[in-house]
Order: structure tokens, then sequence, then C-alpha cells
């Protein structure tokens, strides 16, 4: 569990003061993916090099696992960081150790005894799927390979949480996939909080439950992946969330109105997305819809389709249907008419 | 050249190649270990890095670039009271070891100092992340991640060493360079010149050829090494 209570982090330098983390509140329950988002520059490093205490906050606290870690002895946050596994964008390995002396390598630092660390080592080496690379060197494996050796050693000394700071932002869409798809499987397995930080949308949706907005040292959204994204309240949430191929230029669609039509955007979220809500409107009000974009996705394992149609007819019955898909729980939104 | 010039020759070359191979072990092995730890300490001493402390690194940077500007030969007198103190005489081939060891540190110091800062930044950082003190990152990290760098300026500081050797004369010491400058020079002996060359011009070539092999295969190296104390 982390709790993050106000934190300011300010960066002093000659010219003037830089507020990089500007009154950060968070709080991660155990066994949430927690991911933050937000563009270069937001504060998303420096509240991960704050959570794992690489650097003092300026005011605020800490507490990771109930233990305010902003306020321990540099001895004792050396302990204390046992409990935390960090995973980085450019993987940090030790280049003249093999993939087996990496992964032991945090083990060394807290002295656990030989047997025990060739022991856990080839657990975790099985767990990421690298036990024929066990004597290689970090040189030789691809990008995929060097993050799942990432992962494996910050799990080896058990941490409670697990902190991914942009783990996939330097490996291709398909690499991306398989290391996320390993993120959740230990997630499951073993109970891990984890914090994601991240500048792409498709980390957030395929693997977290909620997500805050970061811009400019704030959160400005924090919510469940699931309403975030079809509801996004900020701008920048929008940006993030909204889908490239769906986009609801009013010119666009204005251009194709008839006469007496109204072009809907509705959101299918979960069960609901089965139901032939579509034909029921036909048949229930007599007007007309035409299907003129669409798509089905999957979001924090929830699916959600999203359709933009053009429901044509008379004003009285299409104000009858939208209130129709309003009252059956769907999202919808006007996106042009000409009424 | 007859027998008897060779055995001369032999006789004067000989125990020379000894001295200078004395000479040369000593002084570079107290100025690795002593420039490495300074190194060490302008390394960490820096602004922003594990132990940042301003006025520590500008005096030992200070101490280190004044020793490197000085004329070896001007060092070499000027620190005759400390050579002194530590080999208790001024003159003779232990005094020019502490020469020798005094004028190399300063030049190792500089070079361990930028192979230390060459480390990935983000490995010390994950290792500082994971609970490493200062010592753990320094033995475990430091160190190893810049082995090869280490063992090639090693390389460099010995080849060094054995040409600033050929100065051993100028306190007294012995050594090829007094015998290439005594006999070769002042007494016209070509052949004496000849011989002390070529031994030294092996010496550098053999040293060279070592600490590359060794740069390029110090990982493998110690993991052979450490096999190999762990099953005795």
């Amino acid at each position: 569990m982390i709790i993050v209570k106000d934190l300011v982090k300010i960066y002093k330098s000659k010219d003037k003061d830089i507020c990089a983390l500007d009154g950060v509140c968070l709080e991660i329950p155990k066994g949430q993916i927690f991911g933050v988002i937000g563009l270069s520059g937001a504060g998303k490093s420096s509240l991960v090099r704050c959570i794992s205490s690489i650097e003092k906050p300026t005011s605020g606290e800490i507490l990771i696992g109930g233990k305010n870690i902003s306020k321990l002895s540099e001895k004792k946050l050396r302990t204390a960081r046992k409990n935390i596994g960090m995973v980085f964008q450019h993987f940090n390995l030790l280049m003249n150790r093999t993939v087996f002396e990496n992964i032991a390598f945090p083990l060394e630092i807290h002295h656990i005894s030989r047997s025990e660390i060739t022991s856990r080592v080839d657990e975790l080496l099985e767990l990421v799927g690298l036990t024929d690379k066990k004597n290689s060197y970090p040189a030789t494996l691809s990008g995929g390979q060097k993050q799942r050796v990432g992962i494996a050693r910050s799990l080896a000394i058990r941490p409670e949480i697990l902190i991914c700071d942009e783990a996939t932002s330097a490996l291709d869409p398909l690499t991306t996939h398989s290391i996320l798809s390993l993120l959740k499987e230990i997630n499951k397995k073993i109970q891990l909080t984890m914090l994601v930080i991240t500048h792409e949308m498709s980390v957030i949706k395929d693997i977290c439950e909620r997500v805050a907005v970061m811009e400019s040292g704030k959160i400005i959204e924090e919510g469940n992946v699931t309403d975030v994204f079809v509801k996004p309240k900020t701008a920048l949430a929008k940006s993030f969330f909204e889908d490239k191929n769906l986009l609801l230029s009013h010119d666009i669609y204005s251009g194709i109105l008839t006469g007496n039509s109204y072009v809907v955007k509705v959101n299918f979220i979960g069960d609901n997305s089965v139901d032939p809500y579509i034909s029921n409107a036909i048949k229930k009000f007599d007007v007309d819809i035409a299907i003129l974009a669409g798509n089905i996705q999957q979001v924090a394992g929830t699916i959600i389709g999203t359709l933009i149609i053009e429901i044509r007819g008379s004003g009285e019955k299409i104000k009858d249907t939208t209130s129709y898909f309003t009252s059956e729980g769907l999202l919808m939104e006007v996106v042009a008419n000409d009424i | 050249m007859t027998s008897n010039r060779a055995a001369e020759l032999k006789a004067l070359i000989l125990p020379a190649t000894i001295d200078t191979l004395t000479m040369v072990f000593y002084s570079s092995f107290f100025a690795i270990i002593i420039g490495t730890v300074l190194g060490i300490v302008l390394y960490l001493s820096k602004p922003g890095s594990l132990r940042p402390n301003r006025f520590l690194n500008f005096i030992i940077g200070a101490i280190v670039n004044i020793g490197r500007s000085m004329p070896f030969i001007i060092l070499i007198i000027i620190i005759i009271p400390f050579t002194k103190l530590i080999a208790g005489s001024s003159i003779g081939n232990n005094a020019f070891i502490v020469s020798l060891t005094i004028a190399a540190i300063p030049f190792v110091a500089r070079i361990m100092e930028a192979s230390f800062a060459e480390v990935d930044s983000g490995v010390i950082e994950a290792a500082k992340a994971m609970g490493a003190s200062v010592f753990q990152i320094v033995t475990r990290v430091l160190l190893p991640e810049s082995s090869q760098s280490i063992i090639s300026n090693i390389t460099i500081t010995v080849i060094n060493i054995v040409g600033y050797s050929a100065m051993a004369g100028t306190v007294g010491g012995t050594g090829l360079g007094p015998v290439a400058i005594r006999y070769g020079y002042v007494k016209f002996q070509a052949d004496t010149l000849f011989f002390s060359v070529l031994i030294l011009i092996i010496f550098v070539q053999l040293i060279q050829t070592i600490g590359s092999y060794a740069s390029n295969n110090i990982v493998n190296l110690t993991h052979t090494i450490s096999k190999w104390v762990k099953k005795y």
C-alpha cells in the first residue's frame, strides 16, 4: 500500500526554483496496479524518484506499508528500500555481470546466503522465462529480454511494491505487450502493489485499474481507467484517451447531416455492449439509424464499444431515441445535429 | 662481437634490467593503489555524486593538478625532504621509487576518475534504489563495471613509469636508463645503448600486449579466477 500526501518537490537552481511536484496526493491499495500518465516534464519522474527515495521531497509524506519513508535516516532507508522494487526504462543492468549475477545483485547487497540466492534466482529466471539465458551477458540480450532481467531483479528481494518507470517506453509494441502481460501475471500471482509511470496510453489501457493524469506537477484527474477512458474530464485526459480513429470532428459529421437528423457517439461498456440497442430503437421509435463509424476495444479488462451513428426521423422521435439510450445506461454524446 | 664483449654486456645489462623491473613494479604498485583511492574520492565528492563535498573535491583536485603540471625532474628535487622521510635517503633506487610513485599518483587519480565517470549513472542509481551502501556501490558496481577501462589505465600508467624510470640516474639510481646514458652515450658504447633500448622496447610491448589482452578478457578472467578460488 502506498500513500502519498501533499508531496512537494522543488529543484533549486541559480536563476529560479523549479516546482516539479506541486502537492501530489495518491493512495494505492495493496495489490492494485495504479497508472500515472502525463507528458514529458509533467513531474512523473520526480514522483518516482521521491517515492523510491532516490531524492528527498521538499515537503509532504510518503507512506509505504504504513512506514513514513520520507523521514528515515539513510541507514534505515537502505533497509526500507527492500520493500520497493524498481523497473527502469533503460534497464540499468550491470554489463559485466551475467543474467544470473544481475538478478543476484540485490540479494548480495542485503547479505542473503549463497544457497538461498541460487534457489531464488533460479525461481525468478523461470518466472520471467529466461532460464536458458542464465549465464549470458546483458549485451547479448534483446531489449525485451533485458527488461525481463530487470523485472526479475526488481522482484528478487520480495518487495511489497513495484515501481515501473517507463518500463516499456524503450521497447517495440510487440515486446511491450509481452512485458505488460508478464507484469500483469506477476501482479495476480503475488498480489504486488504496482505503480506504473508512462506516457503511453496503451500501457494504462492494458494493465492499470486506476489512473492519475499529471500536468505541471499536479494530478489533474484521477479515477478508474474505464471511467477516465470513456468520460475524460480534462482536455489532457481527453487527448490521451481519445480514439484517434474516431475523431469527433464536428465539421465532418455536420457535412453529412441529411436534414432532421442527429449524429451521436454512443459508448457500450462491459456487459451491456452485447444487447441489441440499435435495432430496438429502430423498431420502437420508427427512426432510421445509419452507422458512420465504430470500434470495440478492451480497457482494463472491460469491453468498450464505440459507435458513431446518425439518427434520422422527426425531432420528437430522435429525442425519444436518445433518451432511450441514456435510460439504458449507455454513454451518449451528440456530435452534430441540424434540428 | 667477441664472446668477451658479450659477457661484459651481459654483466652490465642483466642487473640493470632487474633494477628497472623492480623500480617499475614497486612504483606502479603503490601509484595505482593510492591513485585509484584518490580517483574514487574525486569521483564520490563531485557535486551531484554519491558523497558530494565541494571542499574536499577542490583540495584534492588542486593537489592533483599541481602534481600533474610539475615536470618530473623538478618534482624529484622538490620532494627530496619527503623522499628522505620515506626512503631514509634522497639518493639511490629506493629514493627513486618514491619519486616515481609520487609523480604517477596524480595521473592515475585523474584517469581513474574519468573511467568511473563513464559508468552509466542509471546503473548507480539502480543500485542506490536497491539499498546498496556507498561502499557496496564502489566495490560491486563502480570498480567491476569500469574494469576494462581500469586495466587500460593501468597499462598506460606502467608504460609511462617505464619511460620515467630512465631518469633514475639523476638521483644516483641504477637500471637500464642510467646504463644507456652512462655507457652508451657518455662512453660511446653503441652496443650498450642498443641493447638497453631493445630491452625497454620489449618491456613496453609485453606490457601493452598483456594489458590489452587483460582489458578485453577481464570479465572472463575474473570469472575463471573466482570459480578456481571457490573450488579450492
